[in-house]
């Protein structure tokens, strides 16, 4: 089977299934009410962590969504939750300063994907989580987790088959 | 998995993937990346055409060729990533969407002078990034208020629209 095969969780038994945590951040409760020119027309943090875990269905991945607007609940939840295959986080408002949620994935030592809305680097900033990320999506606003679900899950396969 | 199923439009969009300078050894085996981005891309139902050149002058011209044919480009400036000025304006200057790509994202952290003026940004995990990318940006073309600068519609995206960086 070639790596563009089974990037895609080709139809075959030897799949591993995977398992994923989705984390969003500070605000993104409040996404389907967000500038639509930033955010888009996604309606609510319940349509995107629907679309996310259908999506990680169609690849073989267990998606377990979490989000809260309390950093310390994230890290609990890190703490609680450190063996996941891989983790995706939108931090939302503590992309500048989430230094706790973003050591816990550190300790989980697992690969994780920031990712976010809108080109966060256009406006002149740098994420904090970009320092530790095994990698970075933004500015392809709700599409970005559909790639960095894919993306991600081709990637840990490949690993786990060297 | 049939990444059709994701999809809104039956368009047929034709993304140009650009690799740059020092790209090559990092893609090794290059000829195989092709077939997988050919891969992917019949899995989408898009086309897309890949070009590697160490030389930033082929890259302009490339994109000076193409800018009217293709809908989006993908680009991993490889070594132009701190110094691509050229690069980088040729890209604002064709006016579709471009998303910045990188295979090790700690390539991106902090020294790109692309990230200000692209699109979006899609670094890792490894060759992964190229298929990560392809399915965000055809599914990111399908959404017609989406990647639009001029606006369709009554939403115009505000951020990640070409700029200077000097402005």
């Amino acid at each position: 089977m070639t790596h563009a095969d089974s990037a895609l969780g080709a139809d075959s038994d030897d799949v591993r299934r995977l398992r994923f945590a989705l984390l969003n951040g500070l605000n993104m409760t409040n996404l389907g009410r967000r500038d639509k020119n930033i955010y888009g027309t996604i309606a609510s943090l319940q349509a995107l962590e629907d679309l996310v875990t259908e999506v990680g269905e169609a690849v073989d991945v267990d998606v377990t969504a979490f989000h809260s607007n309390h950093e310390g609940e994230l890290v609990d939840f890190l703490e609680a939750n450190p063996d996941m295959d891989g983790y995706i986080i939108n931090p939302g408002g503590l992309w500048a300063f989430g230094d706790p949620s973003r050591i816990a994935l550190e300790e989980t030592g697992r690969p994780f994907v920031e990712v976010h809305f809108a080109n966060i680097f256009a406006t002149g900033h740098l994420s904090t989580f970009t320092q530790s990320a095994d990698a970075t999506v933004m500015g392809l606003r709700h599409y970005g987790y559909i790639g960095a679900l894919i993306a991600l899950a081709a990637s840990v396969r490949a690993r786990a088959a060297l | 998995m049939d990444l059709k199923t994701l999809r809104m439009t039956e368009r047929r969009w034709e993304i140009a993937v650009l690799n740059g300078p020092n790209t090559l050894r990092q893609l090794q085996p290059a000829d195989e990346l092709d077939r997988e981005l050919q891969a992917w891309a019949d899995n989408l139902d898009i086309g897309v055409r890949s070009f590697q050149s160490n030389h930033e002058g082929l890259l302009l011209e490339y994109v000076h060729a193409t800018a009217g044919e293709v809908d989006g480009f993908l680009v991993n400036p490889g070594g132009l990533v701190r110094v691509g000025e050229s690069l980088r304006h040729v890209l604002k200057d064709a006016k579709k969407p471009a998303i910045e790509l990188h295979i090790r994202q700690a390539e991106l952290r902090g020294s790109s002078i692309f990230a200000p003026s692209v699109t979006g940004i899609f670094a890792g995990p490894d060759r992964n990034a190229y298929l990560g990318a392809l399915v965000a940006l055809t599914l990111a073309l399908d959404d017609l208020d989406f990647l639009n600068p001029e606006g369709s519609s009554e939403f115009n995206r505000s951020h990640g629209n070409p700029r200077s960086l000097y402005g």
